[in-house]
């Protein structure tokens, strides 16, 4: 293991604008404060707190310390967010913001450095996996919290029940005063849609003798592409996440068998509690470790994301 | 749109506009011109080595009329009221007002750790934030934009300016009420985990922070100097005794002004002060995410706030 630097500070960024699809965007760019790997970790936020820096600096503390192990790092703000240009309506899993990250992976290729790290939590790891096919030399993806089904932020407990619970179950909860009141919100009256929806398509998966899959191919496509080219990836989780029990079950059919071919280069890492949405600093402080200590084998094997390397 | 562009039209390069006593202290720049808007933001870090802040200074592309300094919230809530902030500076620029925004040491992207931020350190931050603006564009007059404990830091610095424009955003007004309402948060989410059967700490939020030093809020820290530096002051206090035209911008559900926003203004009011209010209808989960309905009609919300600000702090600093 390469031996730690302090992280670095303001003197080793670089604020910088690129362009992505016709948008400016705006991120800080990290330099190495050893000897550069030349590579680059990009790191991505989540949907909830969007801004580049993420909750509690994380972003921030991992792109710092990243620099000491000799990466690169880039976090930036999506369009819409923050310092960047534009406007976002919301953030859905299956319309993650991938042209935003071959944006900054395009302005990090012109600075000279050909090979990237992707890592994203929730929202951002989506968006990082969805990239991944189109990122010719990548070298590793981390996904903090990747969540397995499509919905839009805001509505994982409310899909995840359409799927789990009873259609009698269903019908009494409409039937509370408080769903009711939400029926005169547009807003409200959308997400029941969408619960709805779900609720219909889980029942038709059913009446056809299926259960329905859990992991959408937005989400299997990618990382069976992944997988394929033999990079290193790695997926953390709480063992108290709605998103691990739901990744267990999806290991039962299709995600079983990519991560079975996967085995050798495709870690897993579990961490006590909950780590969606990083609500407490002491699953900030595992996280980062994790992260931090990939990163770190990564950069000790010289030419990592090679099959077996 | 021009993306890292040095301008040099009338106000020059960052390193160029810095005076000659900042100029060893201003980092790396990156600049950015929007010809629609006619604005040009510059962003970057400045401060003394190993001390630096990030900002980012908006600016109009003519020379401006005045200046403006935002002081962010903190933790959470400064994540949540950033983008507002951002486009609240775009909108003064467009109108000929430069704004300067920066990252408290801390917190954001500025050096330092959140642990040694106190509001004494917030207030030089603010000062320092505020000598950026005027060495860069020279303007003589100044505004000061807070939100929640941030606006606590415009008022004290805005007596550095007597009679200047202070803009106060759901600002906290009694600080010891401030923290309980942000440690009543974090047991509401305990609650919450109860319920789906996990354990909560095992110790109250005020017993963990005189104990540890530092109490978790929901993934964010609350250190004990910062508390200790700001739990017994008061809005009134910081406001001072200086007359100045305040504007009070409430926020949430409320029909009516607040009691103690109405009971703050009216003695504003009989002291001399210019008192201006409105009300933002939004359901501001400050410290929580926004559910799905409040996300969608939250632009709608933010225009309307960020329209009163500007129209009010432009009569102000046109008159």
């Amino acid at each position: 293991m390469r031996t730690a630097q302090p992280p670095a500070t303001t003197y080793d960024e670089t604020p910088v604008f690129f362009d992505a699809e016709g948008q400016s965007l705006f991120g800080i760019f990290t330099r190495p404060t050893t000897e550069p790997l030349g590579l680059a970790f990009v790191m991505l936020a989540g949907g909830g707190t969007p801004v580049s820096m993420n909750r509690n600096r994380l972003s921030v503390r991992l792109c710092r310390q990243a620099a000491a192990l000799g990466y690169h790092a880039l976090r930036f703000d999506y369009h819409g967010v923050g310092e960047s240009e534009g406007a976002v309506k919301g953030f859905r899993l299956d319309e993650p913001f991938v042209d935003d990250l071959l944006g900054a992976i395009r302005w990090i290729e012109g600075q000279g450095i050909g090979r990237f790290v992707l890592a994203g939590s929730c929202f951002g790891a989506r968006t990082a996996l969805a990239a991944a096919p189109a990122v010719r030399r990548l070298d590793g993806l981390a996904l903090m919290a990747a969540p397995l089904r499509d919905y839009e932020m805001g509505q994982r407990i409310g899909t995840r029940l359409a799927r789990e619970l009873r259609l009698r179950d269903h019908l009494r909860r409409a039937l509370q005063p408080r769903v009711i009141r939400g029926l005169f919100d547009p807003g409200e009256r959308r997400a029941y849609f969408r619960v709805a929806r779900a609720k219909v398509r889980a029942m038709g998966h059913g009446a056809r003798g299926r259960s329905p899959a859990i992991a959408s191919e937005s989400f299997l496509k990618p990382l069976a592409e992944v997988v394929r080219r033999g990079v290193a990836t790695l997926l953390v989780y709480g063992d108290q996440d709605d998103l691990w029990g739901e990744l267990q079950q999806a290991r039962q059919g299709q995600l079983g068998e990519i991560l079975q071919d996967g085995a050798s280069y495709v870690d897993i890492v579990t961490i006590p509690g909950e780590v969606h949405g990083f609500t407490r600093i002491e699953i900030q402080d595992a996280v980062a470790d994790s992260i931090l200590q990939w990163l770190s084998k990564r950069a000790d094997r010289g030419t990592p994301g090679l099959r077996g390397g | 749109m021009k993306n890292n562009a040095r301008q040099r039209g009338h106000l020059g390069t960052p390193e160029q506009m810095a005076s000659s006593e900042s100029r060893a202290n201003v980092g790396r720049w990156a600049s950015r011109v929007d010809m629609t808007t006619h604005i040009r933001e510059d962003v970057g870090f400045f401060g003394p080595p190993g001390r630096r802040m990030f900002g980012c200074t908006h600016l109009p592309l003519h020379a401006p009329s005045a200046g403006v300094v935002v002081c962010s919230p903190v933790q959470a809530e400064f994540l949540r009221n950033y983008r507002r902030e951002v486009l609240l500076a775009r909108s003064l620029a467009a109108r000929g007002i430069a704004v300067q925004r920066f990252h408290f040491r801390g917190a954001g992207n500025s050096d330092g750790d959140s642990s040694e931020a106190t509001f004494e350190t917030m207030c030089q931050d603010a000062l320092d934030a505020t000598q950026m603006l005027i060495g860069a564009t020279g303007v003589a007059d100044i505004a000061f934009v807070g939100t929640r404990v941030g606006g606590l830091v415009a008022a004290s610095i805005a007596r550095n300016h007597p009679g200047v424009p202070l803009v106060l955003v759901a600002p906290a007004v009694d600080l010891s009420a401030y923290f309980r309402e942000i440690f009543r948060g974090r047991l509401v989410s305990e609650l919450k985990e109860v319920a789906r059967g996990r354990q909560k700490s095992s110790r109250a939020p005020m017993e963990e922070l005189r104990q540890t030093g530092m109490v978790d809020i929901l993934g964010y820290p609350i250190h004990r100097a910062l508390f200790d530096s700001i739990v017994g002051r008061s809005l009134v206090e910081e406001v001072g005794e200086g007359p100045r035209p305040i504007l009070v911008v409430q926020v949430g559900k409320d029909d009516r002004v607040r009691r103690q926003y109405a009971a703050l203004m009216t003695r504003w009011r009989e002291s001399g002060f210019a008192v201006d209010s409105f009300g933002i209808d939004l359901n501001e989960p400050w410290w929580f995410g926004g559910g799905v309905s409040e996300r969608r009609v939250e632009p709608i919300r933010a225009s309307a706030l960020i329209e009163g600000i500007g129209h009010w702090l432009l009569g102000q600093l046109s008159s």
